[in-house]
């Protein structure tokens, strides 16, 4: 948004630095999901017709942005979106927690696969993304 | 007592009425069904990155899928984290960086999907203003850099000055800052009192 004000002009990108750098997850408490499963289905159920909504209608999708991220709307039809993988490859995820743990910004190496769980992912959102074929999971 | 036209005539009213009843009945069940489906409270970042929960619930995807979905605005990684574990929310954005450092703690949560990734059309990254001297990753030696100083971030930058046959040594990181809109990002680069900001 920076760059489209004319007031910056980008060094080098995420994805110049990290190809497919990950960004964030959608995450539950453990309690929570042990005690509301089918709210937790429901939620990523619903999501199904957002991504494909977001994938067909992109222009009528960016309209609502303003009004929950307060930017301009012009800035909002402009701004990039990020690529969606709601299973994100797991050399990826592994290749960038080396990195935080190579630079000394991570003490231990424990296990990442203990913090994801993957299985209220609807069939239909399992294959979005770049990464599709390969080896995900 | 009434003629037999007119007893058709009170026979077809009082049919009637009892169907509109009955209709009306099942309009209102169906309604009070609807406003009383059950509440999931999900915590947004006012980011784009939060787009496929504003589609949600403005077309109402989530109605459809059976639940009532309430976006909450929490500012801080840490402050939604105590937030979801309280139980005041129930869910949450926490970006892997911070998924890893709280796997160390086995904090008890679950990323149950992933919002997205970088790619070519990535804009976020380290932006210089744009009249800047600095080019490339490899001539940034003295820049001083604004950014939050999350993880995440000091993972990135430490990893492209890498690339750019440089350490945190050969720059002027400024850890902490991270303006809340995109003005303040400008002023601040206009005016010449940073480089560079990660946003």
């Amino acid at each position: 948004m920076l760059e489209s004000h004319g007031a910056s002009r980008i060094l080098a990108s995420f994805h110049d630095v990290v190809p497919n750098w990950v960004f964030a997850g959608l995450y539950f408490s453990e309690e929570y999901l042990q005690e509301n499963p089918e709210l937790t289905q429901k939620v990523l159920n619903g999501l199904v017709k957002s991504f494909e909504f977001i994938k067909t209608n992109e222009k009528e999708a960016r309209a609502f942005l303003p009004k929950y991220t307060r930017v301009k709307e012009e800035l909002c039809m402009i701004a990039a979106l990020r690529e969606y993988s709601p299973i994100e490859p797991m050399k990826n995820i592994e290749e960038q927690k080396q990195l935080m743990v190579d630079y000394g910004f991570i003490k231990s190496n424990s296990p990442i696969e203990n913090m994801i769980d993957y299985r209220f992912i609807p069939e239909e959102l399992k294959n979005i993304g770049e990464a599709q074929g390969e080896e995900k999971l | 007592m009434f003629c037999s036209k007119t007893r058709k005539v009170m026979t077809l009213l009082v049919s009637t009425f009892f169907t509109v009843t009955v209709f009306l009945s099942e309009v209102t069940m169906a309604s009070d069904a609807k406003s009383d489906l059950p509440t999931v409270k999900i915590v947004y970042w006012r980011s784009i990155d939060d787009l496929p929960l504003y589609v949600g619930v403005e077309k109402g995807y989530f109605k459809e899928a059976g639940i009532n979905v309430e976006l909450e605005y929490i500012k801080g990684e840490s402050n939604v984290l105590a937030a979801v574990m309280r139980g005041d929310v129930d869910a949450g954005y926490i970006s892997l960086a911070s998924l890893i450092k709280l796997a160390e703690k086995k904090v008890p949560i679950k990323v149950v999907m992933w919002m997205g990734h970088a790619h070519k059309g990535t804009k976020c990254g380290i932006h210089v203003g744009a009249q800047s001297r600095y080019q490339t990753l490899e001539d940034i030696k003295g820049l001083r850099i604004a950014t939050s100083g999350s993880i995440n971030s000091k993972t990135m930058l430490t990893h492209a000055l890498a690339k750019g046959g440089h350490t945190m040594k050969d720059i002027r990181p400024l850890w902490g800052s991270t303006p809340d809109n995109p003005m303040q990002y400008e002023a601040a680069l206009r005016s010449g009192g940073v480089d560079a900001f990660i946003v």
